[in-house]
């Protein structure tokens, strides 16, 4: 399934959390992967709660930040988090777009995961990674640490953005 | 006589949440100073929603509420206050010591959780 997104629409997707750091780092690295606005990201979706595709295609349109703020934050976060920053942005397009979930709250330190989606409360975990050649590892480590913690549904995204591609799972 | 209702507000676990969020973020820019003071601020907000739950009757989400402030409170650089209350908890919640447990190691393993 093909759609054209806004970053700048984050924030009206789950309105209970902070997005303006978020955006901009996906800005940065999304513009990073040497493509022009709007950016194609390939995310499978596997049994994503009342959603029936297997992949979301996202058209992902940036706002017009100034490239003064981009550059500023560039110098403030580390590669490694703006690329992990990036990838909550894109767990909540898909999140949204892929069956209309929202991200109420961060999730409690111990629980593996990040954030808690929609009123059931079910974890979510995100990791983004800048080389396609670590997907499968930081995928199959917190596969394996949520199953260890969890019987109930997590979500699970993990994404790369060397391709630009990922993977958004549910598992319950 | 009218009973009071107790309702838990959305704006107050917003504001925590993100509390929360803007102490990750300096964490993440190395900002300790500026970590520390949204992570207090997420922590007594944890504790005030942590008695609302408790008089809405929602006891589990009390808990969750206890345990989050004590991990704002262990980020925040207030590892002792954190630890008692963390030892508080155990006794009062002995069915979930393992839960408590795996906050507490968490918090001791990786107290900015900078590691994803």
């Amino acid at each position: 399934m093909k759609i054209a997104v806004q970053l700048a629409d984050l924030p009206a997707m789950h309105p209970r959390l902070l997005w303006h750091e978020i955006i901009a780092a996906a800005a940065i690295v999304l513009g990073e992967a040497g493509t022009a606005a709007p950016y194609s990201f390939d995310l499978t979706t596997q049994n994503v709660p009342a959603f029936e595709q297997n992949n979301l295609i996202l058209s992902i349109a940036p706002p017009d930040f100034p490239n003064t703020y981009l550059e500023r934050l560039k110098r403030t976060y580390e590669p490694s988090r703006l690329v992990e920053l990036a990838a909550i942005a894109v767990a909540g397009l898909g999140l949204y777009h892929g069956g209309g979930h929202e991200i109420l709250d961060i999730a409690l330190r111990g629980s593996s995961a990040d954030y808690l989606v929609d009123e059931a409360g079910h974890l979510l975990e995100i990791a983004g990674r800048s080389r396609r050649s670590d997907f499968r590892v930081a995928w199959d480590q917190r596969q394996q640490r949520l199953r260890e913690r969890h019987s109930d549904g997590y979500y699970l995204c993990v994404v790369e953005f060397e391709t630009p591609a990922g993977r958004l799972s549910f598992f319950h | 006589m009218a009973t009071a209702q107790t309702t838990v507000s959305d704006m107050l676990i917003t504001v925590k949440s993100r509390e929360i969020q803007r102490g990750q973020l300096a964490e993440m820019r190395a900002d300790f100073s500026s970590a520390s003071r949204h992570l207090l601020a997420a922590a007594h907000l944890e504790l005030v929603l942590a008695d609302d739950y408790l008089q809405a009757g929602h006891n589990d989400l009390a808990l969750r509420s206890r345990l989050s402030a004590a991990s704002c409170f262990w980020r925040a650089g207030r590892v002792d206050h954190a630890r008692q209350m963390l030892e508080n908890l155990v006794q009062e919640h002995p069915n979930q010591t393992a839960t408590i447990q795996q906050v507490r190691a968490d918090l001791e393993s990786n107290p900015t959780n900078l590691a994803s």
